[in-house]
């Protein structure tokens, strides 16, 4: 299953969520090209192992990524793209912010079918909250994947739940 | 097609993965499985919850001598065995009165002569005679993985899966595991550590956990997965694709 999630604004909560859930179910490759992510690495490499998860953080392309990084699809159970939207993708995850920036509207547009996750702002939105922040951290500080919002956690097992064939409650419970 | 599930050392979780395994093949292909233990110890037997008594009338050198005298049809094997769940059956060969080389014969031929459609083996350190498919187990430390690098042939075996039992994520990547052993990463398989599992096996109930692991119940929803991988190399290597739900 290829998983994109893609937005301006910080995208961390719903990408640790998504990780969280996904590497219950399978082999993960998450692929980024935030810098930031090396931190999940514990040292200053491009490619490493987090959670039994293979992080990859590199600049590329839908078309080249797997050329570029020398991985196939088949290979995986599920691939989390950050910031890259490949046209097999089967489900696109759109984190809105405080407003949809044009580049994000650019990109939307050119996605025939996605989904949208309130981060923080507007009606239904899922709310920032301290806690939340606190659980990022410590994820990457300890490089230990952990649940970072029920809420967050509810909104994208039920995103999920069709797609892995897992009931959404048990896919809430299960993030430890 | 006879399964071994060997490991180099004790205590690695041989018996629940191959309890676990045989039930697996039973519940979910279909297939009928005849589950050995050609270790001669009695943890398999206490798991499931059947209590040892050194009745050589029901033991096996007594099951294959009728056997190989014909006295009991392959097809009566069954007869000695305890159901374990739907399509696995397991016939208790713990005793003291074996020595190693003995029970590994002893089983060997049970396995050899049984109609069953898989026989499910748990081995010590070697797979029993006729031999289509090794599990080796192992655990994440440095020892066990060192102790299993003599499984490692020079041309990776696509017969021989690795197996890291009670394996912890948050420890080691199982990619970092593949690569000191010196296997390609499809050789690799993991048993998650899962306290259900440890707590049946104390509880003598370990046969009941299959169907759960089947119906993804979320205490064991991460050996669902492992278990679905071990049921697609096991089919693949019949030229089948594995039946599994999701």
């Amino acid at each position: 299953m290829i998983i994109s999630v893609v937005g301006d604004t910080d995208k961390r909560p719903v990408l640790y969520t998504i990780l969280a859930m996904s590497t219950l179910l399978g082999d993960v490759w998450f692929v980024t090209n935030d810098r930031h992510f090396k931190r999940l690495l514990g040292e200053d490499i491009e490619e490493g192992n987090f959670n039994n998860i293979l992080v990859s953080v590199a600049d590329t392309t839908e078309d080249e990524v797997y050329s570029d990084l020398g991985h196939m699809k088949e290979d995986f159970d599920f691939i989390v793209f950050d910031n890259l939207a490949p046209s097999d993708a089967d489900l696109v995850i759109f984190v809105q912010g405080e407003k949809i920036s044009e580049d994000e509207q650019f990109l939307l547009d050119s996605i025939d079918k996605y989904e949208t996750i309130l981060l923080g702002f507007g009606k239904g939105c899922v709310p920032y909250t301290t806690k939340m922040f606190k659980q990022v951290e410590h994820t990457e500080a300890c490089q230990c994947l952990c649940n970072i919002d029920a809420k967050l956690t509810a909104v994208v097992a039920k995103l999920l739940t069709d797609f892995v064939k897992v009931p959404e409650s048990t896919l809430r419970k299960a993030v430890p | 097609m006879i399964i071994s599930v060997v490991s180099p050392h004790a205590r690695t979780g041989k018996t629940t993965f191959s309890t676990l395994l045989a039930q697996c093949l039973g519940l979910t292909q279909n297939l009928s499985v005849l589950l050995l233990s050609a270790c001669g110890s009695t943890a398999m037997s206490d798991y499931v919850g059947i209590e040892y008594e050194e009745d050589i009338t029901a033991q096996a050198g007594q099951v294959v001598e009728l056997v190989q005298e014909e006295v009991i049809a392959p097809k009566d094997i069954p007869d000695y065995c305890k159901k374990l769940s739907t399509n696995c059956e397991y016939l208790d060969t713990s005793t003291e009165s074996f020595a190693k080389d003995d029970m590994y014969d002893l089983v060997s031929k049970i396995a050899e002569k049984s109609d069953r459609d898989m026989v499910v083996v748990e081995c010590d350190d070697k797979p029993i005679k006729g031999t289509d498919i090794t599990f080796v187990v192992l655990n994440e430390d440095r020892e066990s993985i060192k102790m299993c690098k003599r499984f490692v042939k020079e041309k990776p075996d696509p017969n021989t899966l690795f197996v890291v039992q009670r394996y912890d994520k948050s420890i080691v990547a199982l990619r970092e595991i593949a690569k000191e052993l010196g296997i390609p990463y499809r050789y690799c398989g993991k048993l998650s550590l899962s306290k259900v599992l440890e707590r049946e096996c104390r509880k003598k109930k370990l046969d009941t956990v299959m169907p759960y692991i089947i119906e993804k119940e979320v205490t064991v929803l991460e050996l669902n997965i492992d278990f679905k991988e071990c049921m697609q190399f096991i089919m693949s290597t019949l030229g089948q694709k594995a039946k599994w739900n999701g």
